[in-house]
């Protein structure tokens, strides 16, 4: 990241949202609205400003589990490395502008709407952790948490400084559960994607713990343990070696103890015991939550018109064979807005997504299909019901005669338009309706004899 | 894919291709059932996978109105169907289409067949249609 903010050709836009896009490869025009940050290119991410104000409120990058001030800096990492203001927490003290050497502070920021002209865009929203209220006792009990909670647990720099303690009572666990393949694999909830990686992240995880303090029970209960890859398999048995105890096991439901906050886990080990359910104590439980799509998906679809696939990720072109585009023509995808994807996969699509766009940018023109929808324009009733029914916004009125005009660009020749249209006015080349009235003529000609 | 599993389906059944569900027009099917067939099935993807956002939800509305519109003018609406497969699912093809056929056959010809135009010979160019998905 930090060497992208340094790129003089790239043009980095944080804490923007994307409102429009419209056009098509080669000529998008997408409009932006970048939320203001209270503060100017000055900022140089001294955090004196973040020492003064008196404002609270719970970091989001922390998983909530800890605080940040109303101004801040959002992670000790992050790009590029500015302070900003969350304008519901800041009492409007005006400390920090007394405290700014640079003045770097501006309480008029507004937030803006930029028009940008791009060739092609690479979708990489990202992903959510899957979150159910109540579903184990997440939400309901403290000591029940998920992965990504414990990772800032964990983290030196997290809440605690790295020191070991559950939410509830900030006590050092003695007893650590980690349960897999929370949320997918599931037939009643989520039947779609094993998140492919959450295996390797409770390895990784339950390994730290381990080298913290050798004492801690830790327990981890799969499915099965999907180590596959490079060095993961070792990986794996080096975590077990560390004395991490893994269970084929499945957990049905978790109770409270309402004094001690310690949690009943009702738990059926596989291979053991098959017909007995057993309880165990514990003092802290991990769910190893599904990768869901980012939160936002939809509405970002709403503007890219992209397909997505059951489980909710956007589609890539071909599952196999081109796992990089998209359906439509410009538009690249990179990273978990693909599917559940692991850093390096990651990586690898990025790469794929960027020489992907490189690829139609270089040539400077674009050969399409001819299949497209075209307009009669004398049979043409004008009355715009292929305008409305057109997935892709590719028909539109003319705006002195009224008739449709097709934007050959933008249609994908699904025949939408040709269906619905009354007079007939409207069909798509090389598919047109006396073609089909000729097949169906002959079929029914040679049924017939 | 019923071809590359060989799955066997009545040899009655004619596919033609179209690009989308949402492309089979109301002309088309009427078309079919003026010019004699017995019944017409439109097959497409699912409404969730419809691979342009909204054809097969088009489709689907079409093929339900057009069963009202057959239901008022005294043609058995099953003769017209509707049918939800995805590309991978070639077994499931065959098995509309077998019970389809056998529904078919229960409620006997098309009473428009007798009024269908009669078969003129023909030269024939025998033009194979492709096996649809």
């Amino acid at each position: 990241m930090l060497d992208v903010n340094r790129n003089k050709n790239i043009h980095l836009m944080t804490l923007t949202e994307v409102q429009s896009v419209s056009g098509f490869v080669g000529n998008f025009e997408v409009e932006v609205l970048q939320h203001a940050k209270y503060t100017n290119s000055d900022c140089n991410g001294c955090r004196a400003c973040e020492e003064v104000c008196p404002a609270y409120s719970a970091s989001e990058f922390d998983q909530n589990l800890g605080p940040r001030k109303a101004i801040y800096v959002s992670f000790a990492q992050a790009v590029p490395m500015v302070a900003q203001i969350d304008m519901t927490k800041c009492i409007r003290c005006g400390l920090c502008m007394d405290e700014c050497e640079l003045n770097a502070i501006n309480f008029d920021d507004t937030d803006k709407i930029k028009k940008l002209k791009v060739g092609t865009i690479i979708v990489a929203t990202g992903w959510d952790e899957f979150r159910q209220e109540g579903y184990l006792g997440y939400g309901k009990y403290p000591n029940v948490i998920t992965q990504l909670e414990l990772e800032r647990i964990l983290a030196p720099n997290g809440p605690t400084y790295g020191n070991i303690v559950r939410p509830s009572d900030g006590k050092h666990p003695h007893k650590i559960l980690f349960i897999q393949c929370v949320g997918s694999r599931d037939l009643k909830r989520n039947r779609h994607c094993s998140s492919g990686v959450c295996c390797l992240i409770s390895i990784k995880n339950t390994k730290l713990i381990k080298q913290h303090d050798p004492n801690i029970d830790v327990i981890v209960a799969f499915i099965d343990i999907r180590a596959g890859g490079k060095a993961y398999e070792e990986y794996y048995l080096e975590s077990r070696k560390y004395g991490v105890k893994f269970v084929k096991a499945s957990i049905p439901r978790i109770q409270e103890d309402a004094e001690t906050h310690n949690l009943k886990v009702y738990m059926q080990d596989m291979l053991q015991d098959c017909s007995e359910m057993k309880e165990h104590e514990f003092d802290l439980v991990v769910l190893s939550s599904a990768m869901e799509p980012a939160q936002g998906i939809g509405i970002l679809n709403d503007k890219l018109k992209l397909e997505r696939s059951p489980d909710g990720f956007f589609k890539e072109y071909h599952s196999r064979l081109n796992p990089v585009d998209t359906n439509v023509v410009g538009i690249s995808l990179a990273g978990a807005s693909q599917g559940p994807k692991s850093i390096a996969e990651t990586i690898m699509q990025a790469k794929g997504a960027a020489s992907s766009a490189n690829i139609i940018m270089r040539p400077g023109e674009y050969r399409m299909r001819m299949e497209k929808a075209v307009v009669d324009e004398i049979r043409c009733s004008k009355c715009g019901l292929c305008v409305e029914n057109c997935p892709y916004d590719a028909i539109a009125l003319d705006p002195v005669q009224k008739f449709a005009v097709v934007d050959e660009v933008k249609c994908r020749s699904c025949g939408i338009c040709a269906q619905t249209c009354p007079s007939q006015a409207i069909t798509v080349r090389n598919s047109r309706g006396s073609q089909f009235n000729a097949v169906i003529d002959n079929l029914l000609y040679r049924v017939a004899e | 894919m019923a071809g590359t599993i060989r799955a066997q389906y009545p040899t009655i059944v004619r596919p033609v291709l179209v690009s989308c569900a949402g492309r089979v027009s109301s002309d088309m099917i009427m078309r079919a059932f003026g010019k004699g067939a017995d019944g017409v099935a439109v097959v497409g993807c699912y409404e969730h996978e419809c691979n342009y956002l909204t054809g097969a939800k088009h489709g689907g509305r079409n093929v339900k109105y057009l069963q009202q519109v057959m239901d008022s003018v005294g043609l058995e609406s099953e003769r017209l169907q509707m049918h939800y497969c995805s590309a991978a699912e070639g077994q499931k093809f065959q098995k509309t289409m077998v019970a389809m056929f056998e529904k078919i056959n229960a409620l006997g010809p098309s009473p428009l067949r007798e009024l269908a135009p009669k078969p003129k010979p023909q030269s024939n160019t025998n033009k194979e249609t492709k096996p649809k998905k």
